[in-house]
């Protein structure tokens, strides 16, 4: 997993960076708050960030509310991380779009089990993503069924949406899953299949 | 020949022992404020050289941090002030530093309300402990390299 690291100090950076290295995690780097906004807007956006309060050029909460006035293909997990403790910057942090909030100087054992909240998140938002595509998928096909279809009234075959008349049992069958199997209503029974059977039979009593 | 690179675990018995042995109980303290070896040496796990680059990155940076703090009293920009106190006040505590933490906070606070009285006051004791912890950071160091 990537994480952006956005601290203007070159201590409080290089100490994260090899914190972070040493649990495994990749880090990218940024000593700017610009810089770190568009790193986190650009097209290979690291999926986790640890972004100090102050930076110069744009500071963590204005960073967040940029990152979520944009929606993204898949979220973004921030932290901030601050010297700024008092419970009024914890909320105006956590109001501004990040996930989640340490102070600095940062207590290794809270950052580690942060992060890893922060995997469990991202995980779980990626499946709920992807089982609602799934579901959009479905949906769309069950909307296709749904709609107005052309049919050929004297043979009742379908129109499909790349101009091909199918048989109405094919069509169903291919935008619901449904299955069908055959049997005779009373009515045709009498009007086809009996006059048919008298004929071949004459002799059953039908 | 080859020279036995001390483990995390001895530097940090090292400190504890150094501590220990010291007889007055003031002067520990003391020492401690400026700089708490130990418990530096346990937020970086134990690992020497890890603490060691940042003691070299903080040597060569804090020098800029100073500066842009007297250059933010001496225009009285009072933004500058704070951000530049507030970034000193992070660095600083990862060297478990109580007292220039506390000193940096100060002028941070200043920055922030815009007070002025005291605020000459503040600027001495930060340059005080920070030299203090500078010195002793310096010392680790050159304790090191021995």
């Amino acid at each position: 997993m990537r994480v952006l690291v956005g601290e203007d100090d070159p201590v409080s950076r290089r100490l994260l960076g090899a914190v972070l290295r040493k649990w495994g995690y990749e880090v990218v780097s940024c000593t700017e708050g610009i810089e770190a906004c568009s790193h986190l807007l650009g097209p290979e956006a690291p999926k986790m960030a640890i972004l100090d309060w102050m930076m110069p050029g744009m500071d963590g909460p204005h960073i967040c509310r940029k990152v979520r006035e944009i929606p993204q293909s898949e979220p973004i997990y921030i932290i901030l991380l601050t010297a700024r403790g008092r419970s009024t910057d914890i909320v105006t942090g956590l109001e501004a779009g990040a996930d989640d909030y340490i102070t600095k100087p940062f207590d290794r054992e809270a950052l580690r089990a942060r992060l890893k909240t922060g995997l469990r998140t991202l995980e779980l938002q990626k499946r709920l993503a992807d089982r609602i595509a799934e579901l959009e998928s479905t949906l769309c096909r069950v909307k296709q069924l749904q709609g107005l279809f052309p049919m050929c009234p004297s043979c009742k075959k379908v129109r499909d949406d790349r101009n091909y008349w199918e048989q109405i049992e094919e069509y169903v069958t291919e935008h619901s899953g449904a299955q069908f199997s055959h049997s005779i209503c009373p009515a045709c029974y009498e009007r086809i299949v009996k006059p048919q059977l008298e004929e071949l039979y004459p002799e059953l009593d039908l | 020949m080859t020279t036995r690179i001390p483990g995390p675990e001895s530097v940090l018995l090292g400190s504890c022992r150094r501590l220990c042995q010291t007889t007055d109980h003031g002067q520990e303290v003391e020492a401690a404020r400026v700089f708490d070896q130990v418990a530096a040496l346990m937020r970086v796990e134990g690992d020497i050289e890890l603490l060691l680059e940042i003691v070299e990155v903080f040597l060569e940076d804090s020098p800029r941090l100073m500066a842009r703090i007297r250059t933010a009293l001496e225009r009285q920009d009072l933004s500058l002030l704070e951000q530049a106190a507030h970034t000193l006040k992070g660095s600083v505590g990862n060297f478990c530093a109580p007292a220039a933490y506390a000193a940096a906070s100060k002028l941070e606070k200043f920055g922030r309300e815009g007070n002025v009285t005291g605020r000459q006051e503040a600027w001495n004791e930060l340059q005080e402990t920070m030299e203090q912890l500078r010195l002793a950071l310096m010392s680790l160091r050159d304790e090191r390299l021995a």
